[in-house]
């Protein structure tokens, strides 16, 4: 029964197997890497998990499972000790055993491997050669930090540094004659035009939670590292402080620096898919259109992006209440009502979401959370939802008017009926870099840029018998 | 009769269980075309237009409740650091199953012991406990219950007197049966659940919750047809939803100077208590007028105070209990979170917090505070908490596996509008002719 030793080991060949074959498609070009993995259909499933081992993984003594083949009782070690944290973020393992009889039944091709997020660090295959340097661009205070940092990463570093076109034809940094010499040996590229997801090792971000989230929607993939620093005050995204950023670089070029994955959501806009679109059905009813008549948009992609923060799906100009419809994993689940709704990941939860009343999620619980904006209903309360349910939102079949949907502020535009919003978590998080802790840091931040729970603390009792008086 | 130690480890092979090969963590989403084809074993693919009441059509899942595995290259030349010592293996909570390595011999049958009108009382006892107390002799079960409940005068009625004799009776606090039982019926409202769970502080038999009136959030069974459900869940392979719990210790220190030399080495005499908690544990101000003034300690940093009324620690599944009703949003029992909300926080900035399920909160009493604390769990064991005193809360490994009557997403959707009429109101009506809007 207990042949741990060759299963143990399947797991760890299979899973440098699957590094391995990672890294090979490292150098390939980006259309041909996609290509490649269209023919790799089947998924990367660890292969000893298919070949009829019996065995079911958490129940492996010695691996990092709680729950023992018997006896789970006595036998449930809660704490591990390699671990810093000494438990996994995600939760003890349940317990597979329930009472004496019953079990799970196993079913190893539904089981995910990943990295405890607590114990998540980078590493570099290959040392980083191409950094973005984003900088907030309205932005006068950040012009010194901007051409420092610049000249330590070309001049120390010997990095390529690359910026977007606006960022260096700024107007002061045009006129400063030591920044010009310096400015030829920067790669710029023009947003909109050039596509540079694939040439960056790391992005550096400059000054506030904006920076973060337009990295984010220039790498509709895999993104790369970032790092944020804050110039002012410590913000939500922004851990580093930039008056240490040489150390602070120069750690994470090293390797093992902690990493928070911010999950994101990836959302696609279809066009026309439903058939409940009036005119269409009057039109076939007159007879003007056949009945076989197929919307040629319909099923259309029109749109389909990465979202760092939410998915807010509004009422628009109009001042008819939004009425739409939300599906969850094929089932309506409710109609909002109001001025609209925010699908948002747990980074996003203090943005938009925590002005619309939700509480806030800490960024390594995977979730997703639905709040509704100013709903007219008295007991519309915000739900979190797993991560791995997908969504959709249409328009309601009695709404008024049309809705409006914008992805992390940006790319807004009108949902008609019939199109349809499908949002599920993205398989491509934004890797954060962390300055100290990271489960802690965000609370930090909570402090720091919400105040969150700040208040004059109610002062201690001088004289013991005070507290009796009021004490009934 | 008794199957052989091996069969546990078997692969059952089930309809409804269907293996599903999620979609490949390196692969390129992007560009991944409609769902259909990513499925495995379908015969056809999801045609190009979806049906108008998508509802009805069957939803078949694409990737693990639980969310993608996160693709672990980022560009170029980084990727994530391999440590396998430190690798979860998360089975989806969505293709959970019940199996039995043994056929289930003994059943504990937990009822409410006051209803609220007598002939209801006694209407449930013939209708429903008799019936179900005969259903498992039948299957030559052993029945347990609680003795309070068999000795419940209200209910010497003639068909209950005469199984009186053939059930297992065990004292609360006194006896424990949580080695004995092998399956878990509760019939009635959510309390029977929250009973269940502190009979059991370790490992918790399935349970399996009808409800006699309306729908319940941990009830979702109808007792209409509860012959034919139980026989299926003891049968076959029941989808559960494993309901995390809290493990929570009180340490109360030490008080008695005198006795130096009695106080253990390791303990200091401090008294330690554990309980397992379902649905949330909370620390209020007690009968004190004074605003509770409580630290809430997080991985052993210092996170907040709590001045008010005091604060609520949930799990998932206490989160539509007390938690909602203190102002928090609702969270779906499969996502792996504690949720700490305040109760009537003397702040304008306190917001309720959902924190990752795998940290370590304390709770002790502020240095400043005016009063000691009061603490329970699930509203049970009600105790003081005084300086010095702290309670550790960390998620248990000893969930409640709760059976579902679907799948654990519809079930806590139906029960969400069924039992808090979550966003019910009038619909707006279509607007019938081409108005201007202004």
């Amino acid at each position: 029964m207990e042949d741990e030793p060759p299963s143990r080991k399947a797991e760890e060949g299979s899973l440098s197997k699957r590094s391995q074959r990672q890294q090979e498609r490292q150098g390939k070009l980006p259309r041909r890497r996609k290509e490649v993995k269209r023919s790799l259909r089947r998924p990367d499933c660890p292969e000893h998990l298919l070949g009829g081992s019996v065995h079911w993984l958490p129940e492996h003594p010695g691996s990092e499972a709680s729950a023992s083949v018997e006896d789970t009782a006595e036998s449930c070690p809660k704490r591990w000790d390699r671990c810093r944290r000494g438990h996994f973020l995600h939760g003890p393992y349940p317990a597979t055993h329930f009472g004496p009889k019953a079990c799970v039944l196993p079913n190893p091709t539904s089981v995910m491997h990943i990295q405890d997020p607590a114990s998540q660090r980078l590493t570099w295959s290959k040392p980083p050669l191409n950094v973005l340097v984003i900088r907030k661009i309205r932005d006068e205070t950040l012009l010194e930090p901007f051409k420092e940092l610049c000249r330590f990463l070309v001049e120390e570093k010997h990095l390529m540094v690359y910026v977007e076109k606006k960022v260096v034809d700024d107007g002061s940094l045009m006129r400063d004659d030591s920044f010009s010499a310096f400015r030829n040996q920067l790669c710029t590229f023009r947003e909109g035009f050039d596509d540079i997801s694939d040439c960056i090792d790391l992005i550096i971000c400059l000054g506030g939670d904006g920076t973060l989230l337009y990295a984010s929607s220039l790498f509709q993939g895999s993104v790369p590292p970032v790092m944020a620093f804050h110039l002012g005050s410590l913000g939500f995204l922004t851990p580093f402080k930039f008056e240490s950023f040489r150390t602070e670089v120069d750690k994470v070029f090293e390797g093992n620096a902690a990493i928070i994955l911010r999950s994101r959501l990836k959302v696609k806009v279809v066009k026309g898919t439903f058939q409940r679109n009036e005119q269409l059905l009057s039109a076939q009813e007159n007879g003007i259109l056949p009945h076989n008549h197929i919307n040629n948009e319909a099923g259309k992609i029109t749109l389909q992006l990465q979202v760092l923060n939410e998915v807010v799906v509004d009422r628009g100009p109009s001042s008819y209440l939004s009425n739409v419809d939300l599906y969850l994993d094929g089932r309506l689940i409710t109609s909002v009502q109001g001025d609209g709704v925010i699908v948002s990941t747990p980074t996003g939860s203090t943005a938009y979401a925590a002005a619309a009343g939700a509480s806030m999620i800490h960024p390594n619980v995977p979730a997703i959370m639905v709040t509704p904006i100013c709903p007219h209903s008295l007991s519309f309360r915000p739900i979190v939802v797993p991560a791995g349910v997908e969504l959709m939102i249409t328009l309601s079949p009695d709404a008024r008017n049309t809705a409006w949907v914008s992805f992390d502020g940006r790319k807004r535009q009108e949902i008609q009926h019939g199109d349809s919003i499908k949002i599920t978590t993205s398989c491509f998080p934004v890797p954060s870099i962390c300055c100290h802790d990271l489960v802690y840091d965000w609370f930090d931040s909570l402090a720091q840029c919400l105040h969150w729970n700040v208040r004059k603390k109610q002062t201690r009792l001088t004289d013991a018998s005070d507290s009796s008086e009021t004490e009934n | 009769m008794e199957d052989s130690v091996e069969s546990k480890l078997t692969l059952k092979s089930d309809a409804s269980s269907e293996p599903f090969l999620y979609c490949c963590s390196a692969c390129d989403c992007s560009e991944e075309p409609l769902r259909g084809k990513v499925f495995r074993n379908r015969t056809k693919a999801r045609s190009m237009s979806m049906p108008s009441a998508p509802s009805s059509a069957k939803f078949r899942r694409t990737q693990s409740l639980h969310g993608p595995s996160p693709v672990t290259t980022f560009g170029p030349k980084a990727c994530m650091l391999k440590n396998p010592k430190a690798v979860m293996h998360i089975q989806d909570p969505a293709s959970q199953r019940l199996t039995w390595n043994k056929p289930p011999k003994s059943v504990l049958i937990i009822k409410k012991i006051r209803d609220a009108s007598l002939s209801v009382h006694i209407c449930c006892v013939d209708i429903v406990f008799v019936p179900c107390f005969n259903g498992f002799q039948q299957k030559n079960m052993i029945v347990y219950v609680e003795r309070k409940v068999i000795e419940d005068p209200a209910i010497a009625n003639e068909s209950f007197v005469s199984i009186k004799k053939n059930i297992c009776t065990f004292r609360e606090d006194y006896d424990d049966i949580s080695n004995c039982v092998d399956f878990i019926i509760c019939l009635g409202g959510d309390g029977t659940l929250l009973y269940a769970s502190s009979l059991f502080q370790e490992s918790v038999s399935p349970v399996m919750a009808f409800h006699l009136g309306s729908l319940g959030f941990l009830t979702p069974f109808n007792f209409d047809t509860y012959q034919s459900q139980v026989t299926q869940v003891i049968e076959g392979n029941a989808a559960i939803i494993l309901r995390s719990r809290l493990e929570v210790k009180v340490v109360k220190e030490n008080r008695e100077k005198g006795s130096v030399e009695e106080i253990s080495l390791v303990t200091n005499g401090d008294k330690t208590m554990q309980y397992q908690v379902l649905n949330e544990v909370v620390v209020d101000r007690g009968p004190s007028s004074y605003l509770s003034n409580v630290d809430l300690f997080l991985d052993g940093h210092l996170i907040t105070t709590v001045q008010g009324d005091g604060v609520i620690v949930s799990t998932p599944t206490g989160s539509t209990a007390y938690a909602v009703a203190a102002g928090a949003s609702m969270i779906h029992p499969n996502v792996p979170a504690i949720m700490i909300t305040p109760i009537c926080p003397h702040s304008l900035s306190f917001r309720p917090i959902v924190v990752p399920a795998g940290i370590e909160l304390k709770i002790t009493l502020s240095c400043d505070a005016r009063n000691t604390a009061w603490v329970s769990f699930d509203g049970r064991k009600r105790q003081e908490i005084a300086y010095g005193d702290s309670i550790t809360i960390t998620t248990s490994c000893f969930p409640l596996p709760s059976i579902c009557f679907r799948d654990p997403v519809n079930d806590w959707f139906e029960s969400l509008a069924q039992c808090l009429h979550w966003n019910v109101r009038k619909k707006q009506s279509h607007l019938s002719s081409e108005e201007e809007e202004f």
